[in-house]
């Protein structure tokens, strides 16, 4: 259906004839690269523009207090090897306008999703930590599958502060080989890379706040472009996440409380990103991972990915104009404070639909499902079979449904996960076979939530009206 | 072996887009039915004696919308009056032959039907507009003058409500298409089921939560007769991106036309983000958020020959439209009959 | 195919960001460039890295007759907007760097 199109407001690629010879928007020296829109730099003007974006970003939103702790996520990509670089610099003597906080700096390794060879993996862990070394902060390595650990998660110290590995759980210990195999369990069971790297980054996030909390940082600092955050944007709505895409990408994200995400570099586009790295003569770490030469139509990333980079290459306005509509949402700010927090992303659990809404419409269609006599299912349809263990509390949640043996946490349901999951990561949940093999502190969380609703209930008489203690 | 309908067990012969579920028949049209009958009741679309008139296009979802509301409206005995309403842009070789297939739904049906043209309202047919302006904006005339026209042929009529054939898949893409633009006014309204209250007609979408995909089949399997082209003016390229990528995703995780659209009714915007004021147009009182509304600009400048300065945003437009009128009196003399006609018919 | 006026032209071809993978993982290449009549430009250059280099999934590396959007180009470390993009003609010992800025490499 054709509908009103005012494509007057979405800026297309100007003429590249335009751009050869173009000098110096600055200095008028040839220029060497083009950034933003259309802006040809020298290359001396283009990494003083790019640093001063940088710092500026900190001035102008003064979400850093002065001695603050800050954990730099770094992952071996272009964005997190300038970030590292640009902060590393910023904190430098005798810089004009010098940062002010303390970082540390983290490596989060994702081997476990992959199956590598390992000399390669030992040469890309060396230049890992080559690079953690000369940031000269102190400086750790973790492994995702930690985000299992029933304590406490134990990571590797790579330079810097020995304080904190005596109050630690088993810090320095090589990862038990249980959590590893807990983890590749739980995405075996999972039947769609969507909903993998949906996982691994849900966990690796959760893993990332546990550990900096664990030793003191009450910031983390992302490296994502805006190109990168314009595609997680996209990627959210798709994926029912609507409610807290201004929170994925804007500078200062507070969810979760404790520990806060910082994304300075969201003021760049991956281009200007790869060509400033280029230009310092930065050494990326290529790591794969589980999405690594999929092609578009293996996920909702890669196709969002793919089609963002698409536009961005005819229309250079796309990541900004996009960025920009995220800046003006928000989440629904009378009952945001009122909702539990969703045990996977800490987004506030959507509330009850009674009115018209697209979650109304689908449980009606799900309702409408059981209207006739179910027939007994075939389990060769895997969907199908989930669909019956999630339904019947008293199975292990494998197979049929007939097993009757009690499951470990007794009464995780579908049901439950609609109190204590948002509705995108309730989708999400759908392409997981077993909810039991969710990380212990998942689980453990959805209990402390559920429990929390049963003594509230009985309580509830006794509570004078509105009152609310989160 | 047959598969089993997951409804009643009988042997199965679709698998549903929307749910993934092999069904029968039978328990397709049950289904498909009753979830459009739960929107409009959910969402409160219709009360007892409304007058409704239904966008008709000849297309599919305006056909499956017509079918079904009727069907509905006597079965469960909603009180509502349905008329048909037909827009002619005036795009020969496209419009007659589905304005053709209204008419035969007209009779199908049993229900009155009214056409009203471009030509009658804007005193311009789109073949005439194309002919002005190439092939590069009449996408943008042809939908705002569409907008207007549905609102003006149900006044005609007497009509207190407009139900349009919006299906999943349009609101989902318009929630794209809008974050992609930066459109924050619209992005807000694009979900609402219905919309338009305040000012014009209010205007409503029973096919909201029903994918494009189950509407073909359900016109397949009724035998709908429906008249399925595209417009010969094609749609523009952006949007034709927008599309893909929502065809792609839901081919990757069919729930995400309904994820989309859940995304954008759980939207909300910042409290200090400027929204443009909705008022009426000093000119022809439809609703619009400047002082003259986009069809009367868009007019203004077909009209004065300078059909381009128009299209692009309002204020601007406007701003060249007036210095262009300063430096010509002669052409606005020249022109003033079709406006006049414009005028005579509101 | 051996003519006997045949000049050659040496450029330096080079991939990274993950763009490597697709290439072996060897991410240096020093490549002749037989010269006919017509000069070589990306374009060409692309269609023939396509054909001889290129060791799996193409459609990851050009899209239609152009590269996958995502992957940057450098003709001698400058931008190839600046140079002319597609039509840049390549001249010897230029060096060429693709470098893939797309999330999984």
């Amino acid at each position: 259906m054709c509908q009103i199109t005012s494509q007057n407001d979405v800026i297309p690629k100007e003429d590249c004839r335009l751009s050869i010879g173009k000098s110096c928007m600055k200095c008028q020296e040839p220029a060497t690269v083009v950034a933003r829109l259309h802006d040809p730099f020298c290359s001396n003007c283009f990494q003083a523009y790019f640093t001063h974006r940088f710092r500026a970003t900190f001035g102008k939103s003064k979400a850093v207090r002065n001695g603050e702790k800050v954990l730099i996520a770094f992952s071996g990509g272009h964005s997190s090897c300038v970030m590292l670089h640009l902060v590393k610099e910023g904190l430098a003597e005798g810089v004009h306008k010098k940062l002010r906080y303390q970082p540390g700096v983290i490596y989060v390794d994702e081997n476990v999703c992959l199956e590598q060879d390992e000399e390669e993996r030992n040469a890309q862990m060396r230049k890992i930590e080559t690079w953690l070394k000369e940031s000269t902060f102190p400086a750790y390595v973790i492994c995702i599958e930690e985000v299992m650990s029933k304590c406490n998660p134990g990571y590797r110290l790579i330079s810097g502060d020995q304080s904190h590995d005596a109050e630690d759980g088993h810090g320095n210990l090589p990862t038990e080989n249980a959590m590893k195999e807990e983890f590749k369990q739980l995405l075996e069971n999972t039947s769609s890379l969507t909903t993998k790297e949906d996982l691994i980054q849900k966990l690796r996030l959760k893993l990332l706040k546990q550990i900096a909390k664990q030793l003191g940082y009450t910031k983390i600092m992302f490296g994502d472009s805006g190109t990168r955050l314009a595609t997680v944007l996209l990627g959210n709505l798709a994926k029912g996440h609507g409610e807290t895409v201004h929170q994925d990408m804007s500078f200062l994200d507070t969810r979760g409380e404790e520990v806060a995400i910082i994304r300075p570099m969201r003021e760049f586009t991956s281009k200007e990103i790869a060509l400033f790295s280029h230009q310092c003569c930065l050494q990326p770490v290529f790591i794969p991972r589980i999405s690594t030469k999929a092609s578009r139509l293996a996920s909702i990333d890669t196709l969002t990915e793919d089609f963002v980079n698409g536009l961005q290459s005819n229309f250079p306005a796309t990541v900004t104009t996009v960025l920009k509509t995220g800046a003006k949402l928000t989440s629904d700010e009378e009952t945001v404070g009122k909702r539990h927090t969703c045990v996977l992303c800490q987004s506030p659990v959507d509330s009850s639909s009674s009115a018209s809404s697209a979650s109304a419409a689908t449980q009606y269609s799900m309702s409408l499902r059981k209207s006739g006599t179910v027939y007994s299912s075939s389990s060769s349809e895997p969907e199908a079979a989930c669909e019956v263990a999630r339904d019947d509390a008293s199975c292990c949640g494998e197979g049929d449904g007939s097993c009757q043996s009690a499951k470990k946490n007794e009464e995780l349901t579908s049901a439950d996960l609609s109190v204590v999951m948002c509705y995108g990561c309730r989708v999400m949940m759908r392409d997981v076979k077993s909810l039991d093999r969710l990380p212990n502190s998942v689980l453990a969380d959805v209990q402390r939530q559920k429990r929390r609703d049963e003594m509230r209930l009985e309580i509830e008489d006794f509570l004078l009206d509105g009152s609310e203690e989160g | 072996m047959p598969v089993a309908c997951r409804m009643c067990g009988g042997p199965a012969v679709l698998k549903r887009p929307k749910t993934g579920d092999a069904v029968c028949k039978d328990c397709f049209f049950y289904a498909f039915e009753n979830e459009v009958n739960y929107t409009i009741t959910n969402g409160n679309l219709f009360k007892r004696g409304d007058r409704v008139a239904v966008g008709a296009s000849g297309g599919k979802d305006s056909t499956v919308l017509a079918y079904i509301l009727k069907l509905l409206n006597e079965r469960h005995d909603y009180g509502i009056e349905l008329i048909l309403l037909s827009v002619d842009e005036g795009i020969t070789g496209y419009r007659d032959d589905s304005l053709e297939t209204v008419k035969r739904n007209q009779h199908q049906y049993d229900l009155p039907l009214k056409i009203v043209s471009y030509e009658d309202l804007y005193g311009w047919t789109m073949d005439a507009i194309v002919k002005q302006i190439g092939l590069k904006n009449n996408c943008t005339f042809c939908g705002v003058f569409r907008r207007q026209a549905l609102d003006r042929g149900a006044m005609l009529l007497k009509a207190n409500k407009i139900a349009t054939g919006h299906n999943a898949d349009d609101i989902a893409e318009t929630v794209l298409m809008n974050v992609l633009r930066g459109d924050i006014a619209r992005l807000r309204r694009c979900t609402a089921i219905t919309t338009g209250a305040e000012g014009g007609l209010p205007r409503c979408k029973p096919l909201k939560y029903t994918y494009e995909k189950e509407i073909v089949m359900y016109a397949y399997f009724k035998k709908l007769d429906y008249f399925s082209t595209e417009c010969i003016y094609s749609p523009n390229a952006y949007r034709g991106h927008a599309r893909t990528y929502l065809k792609d995703l839901e081919r990757i995780r069919p729930s995400s036309i309904i994820d989309l659209i859940h995304s954008g009714e759980s939207l909300s915007i910042k409290k200090d983000v400027k929204m443009p004021v909705q008022g009426t147009c000093t000119r022809c009182g439809y609703i619009s958020s400047n002082a003259i509304c986009k069809a009367c600009t868009l007019l203004e400048g077909l009209n004065k020959g300078l059909p381009k300065l128009a299209i692009g945003k309002s204020n601007k437009s406007r701003r060249l439209l007036d210095a262009a009128s300063q430096s010509s009196d002669s052409t606005n003399e020249k022109t003033s009959p079709k406006e006049k006609k414009k005028d005579v018919t509101f | 195919m051996a003519e006997s006026s045949q000049q050659h032209i040496d450029i330096h071809v080079e991939f990274s960001g993950g763009a490597e993978l697709l290439f072996d993982k060897v991410k240096e290449h020093e490549v002749k460039l037989s010269h006919d009549n017509n000069p070589w430009t990306i374009r060409k250059l692309l269609v023939w890295i396509k054909e001889n280099l290129l060791k799996e999934r193409p459609e990851l590396f050009v899209q239609e007759d152009t590269v996958r959007p995502g992957i940057l180009i450098l003709v001698n470390d400058a931008d190839w907007e600046l140079v002319g993009e597609l039509e840049y003609e390549i001249q010897n010992k230029d060096r060429i760097i693709f470098i893939s800025t797309l999330h999984g490499g």
